[in-house]
């Protein structure tokens, strides 16, 4: 079964749109990245998958069950660690797992707990005494304890420094490899999900800008540095870290697909669709300096 | 670990203050009961019989000084304890959580909201309302001491503040505040709205159980503080056994009817309109249900409210 499956979905608050009529099916399995810039609808899309929001039109399935018909059976089938971690100061680690399991039927407080053993998270401390990884890896081990068929993690990085993403990605590689679980994992910092994402969603300003697996997200475009290149090929032109103008395209675009080039890495597909998604905004407005 | 432990321990704070203050009630009315029982007048000496305990009238004078100073004290204490209780358990159920972002976690944990939100109300809803009953006994206690000379119960004295509805009163002010938490979901603004809603949830009942008893009302002869029962009004009988406002019969017979009233050979007669005392329990059950009712109404709707809101 898919784990997320939307149709014409639109999400829209007082003054902004999140999400515009989304279609997107993501097939059950690994872990997908949902990825895009701040405001793209990350959160958002996320949110309405759990029941937090409610869709201002279309649909949207979770594991088949609408959330907006039947929020006790999405909630039922996920577990959702939030973009910060929203935890009770006055609860320590173990109490945060008895609650969990006095309002979840069937929490494995068992499994979250010894999570937190092998990361040396001692469960009498509170959040205040945790650090922000810590506390991250206590949302995620309550998550996990939910033994829930998808992992909903909302930005869970952030506020997170190098070690402390490591682990957290790897705690969540480790569970997805082990069990049957799978996981949409967003960022808006391609780099932090790359090594353990298997396929990738890319939203920008509310839209699907792509939606693939790595592998083929990677193979279908290709790096130019000719800033001249036009038709169904381009996606488009994107400044790295130096300003250096490139440009992507895709190779399956039929006779406009350029020969030359290099494969991209996953950064710069992402970076070429946010561009894309910018338009004209992306270019800087000085004279591009092409790459040797 | 117990659940209510798990349940009660973000709410520490309110449970604190709320124990404080209802130690400080118990300790300042129990007290007062105390001090006025260390008195020892016989409780005859408040009766009509008062005269023959003229030795005794430099300690009732003391008992009374007492009573116009710590009576006011307990009672004041004893009104606002319910108010007080109910306010800041039921912002702290929801408002707060939801201030506080701690929703996110246990919505997101927890199929049923309904299930998260009735786990903590019916503990705390009746570890409150078995607060304020144990209030309002001793509230009866103080009231039966503050008017040692005539029957509360029998004068539905104090009606409303003391015996069983202030536990009732503690469930509605509980309910509304929940209700209001759900819907502002932030502490303070919460907080001020709830103790605002307070005011004329007090008033609202009390004007509905007077407006009920004004129409249970019988008419007995005698003067103000010597009939048994609540007074509602003064009124006076013609010689042809017509009872008339007091106006009404200045009007129609002139001041002769006045000066003839109750007299000697007097031809007319104060009647009173009274409420009788055995309509004290059933006025406190109106009360307790009035209370009762308000607070679970507003305790469905907040139930309602989590369930559709957005943590």
């Amino acid at each position: 079964m898919d784990l997320i499956v939307t149709a014409g979905l639109s999400k829209r608050y007082r003054r902004t749109t999140a999400l515009r009529d989304l279609t997107v099916t993501l097939p059950a399995g690994g872990v997908t990245a949902l990825v895009g810039p701040n405001g793209a609808g990350k959160s958002t899309l996320l949110k309405l998958c759990v029941g937090f929001e409610r869709p201002t039109a279309g649909r949207i399935a979770v594991l088949g069950i609408d959330p907006d018909r039947d929020r006790a059976g999405a909630v039922a089938k996920v577990g959702y660690v939030p973009q910060s971690p929203s935890l009770y100061r006055d609860l320590n680690a173990n109490e945060h797992l008895e609650l969990a399991r006095s309002i979840r039927p069937g929490f494995d407080a068992a499994h979250a707990r010894a999570r937190l053993q092998v990361l040396g998270i001692p469960l009498r401390a509170r959040p205040r005494e945790l650090s922000g990884g810590q506390q991250a890896q206590l949302s995620l081990a309550v998550a996990l304890g939910t033994r829930a068929a998808l992992l909903l993690l909302d930005e869970p990085l952030a506020n997170l420094d190098p070690l402390a993403r490591r682990e957290f990605l790897q705690v969540v590689t480790d569970e997805i490899r082990r069990g049957d679980a799978s996981a949409v994992l967003s960022s808006h910092v391609i780099s932090d999900v790359e090594p353990v994402c298997d396929r990738l969603l890319v939203l920008g300003e509310g839209r699907v800008l792509l939606h693939d697996t790595v592998d083929g997200a990677i193979a279908a475009h290709r790096v130019t540095e000719r800033t001249d290149a036009h038709g169904s090929s381009l996606v488009a032109l994107f400044p790295d870290r130096y300003g250096v103008l490139h440009c992507l395209v895709r190779t399956d675009a039929g006779d406009t697909a350029p020969e030359d080039g290099r494969t991209p890495t996953l950064e710069e597909v992402v970076l070429g669709y946010l561009a894309s998604a910018r338009g004209a905004d992306a270019v800087p407005s000085s004279p591009p300096e092409v790459a040797a | 670990m117990s659940l209510p432990r798990v349940i009660l321990r973000p709410h520490r704070p309110e449970a604190a203050s709320v124990a404080v203050m209802g130690v400080l009630t118990c300790i300042v009315a129990g007290g007062l009961v105390l001090r006025l029982l260390a008195y020892g007048i016989p409780a005859g000496c408040f009766g009509p019989a008062g005269a023959s305990c003229i030795d005794r009238q430099h300690d009732m004078n003391a008992y009374f000084d007492t009573v116009g100073v710590w009576g006011f004290v307990a009672s004041a204490m004893i009104t606002v304890l319910p108010a007080v209780s109910g306010v800041l358990f039921g912002i702290a159920l929801v408002g707060k959580e939801l201030d506080q972002g701690t929703t996110t976690f246990a919505w997101s944990i927890a199929p049923s909201r309904r299930r998260w939100l009735l786990q903590r109300v019916v503990p705390i809803g009746i570890a409150i309302l078995v607060l304020g009953l144990l209030v309002g006994a001793i509230a009866d206690v103080v009231a039966f001491m503050q008017e040692p000379a005539t029957d509360p119960n029998g004068s539905l004295a104090k009606l409303g503040v003391r015996g069983p509805v202030i536990g009732a009163e503690t469930i509605a002010y509980f309910g509304l505040a929940l209700l209001v938490g759900s819907v502002v979901g932030r502490i303070l603004p919460a907080l001020l709205l709830a103790i605002v809603l307070v005011v004329p949830a007090f008033v609202g009942v009390t004007l509905l159980t007077d407006a009920f008893l004004s129409h249970e009302t019988v008419l007995t002869y005698g003067v103000d503080g010597g009939v048994p029962g609540r007074v509602v009004d003064s009124l006076i009988e013609s010689p042809d056994g017509e009872v008339l406002t007091w106006q009404q019969a200045y009007d129609r017979y002139g001041e002769a009817a006045m000066e003839s009233v109750d007299g000697p050979g007097g031809t007319f007669r104060t009647v009173l309109r009274i409420n009788p005392p055995e309509l004290y329990p059933i006025a406190v059950a109106r009360m307790f249900i009035l209370y009762s009712a308000l607070g679970l109404v507003a305790i469905v709707l907040s139930v309602a409210v989590v369930d559709r809101r957005r943590p």
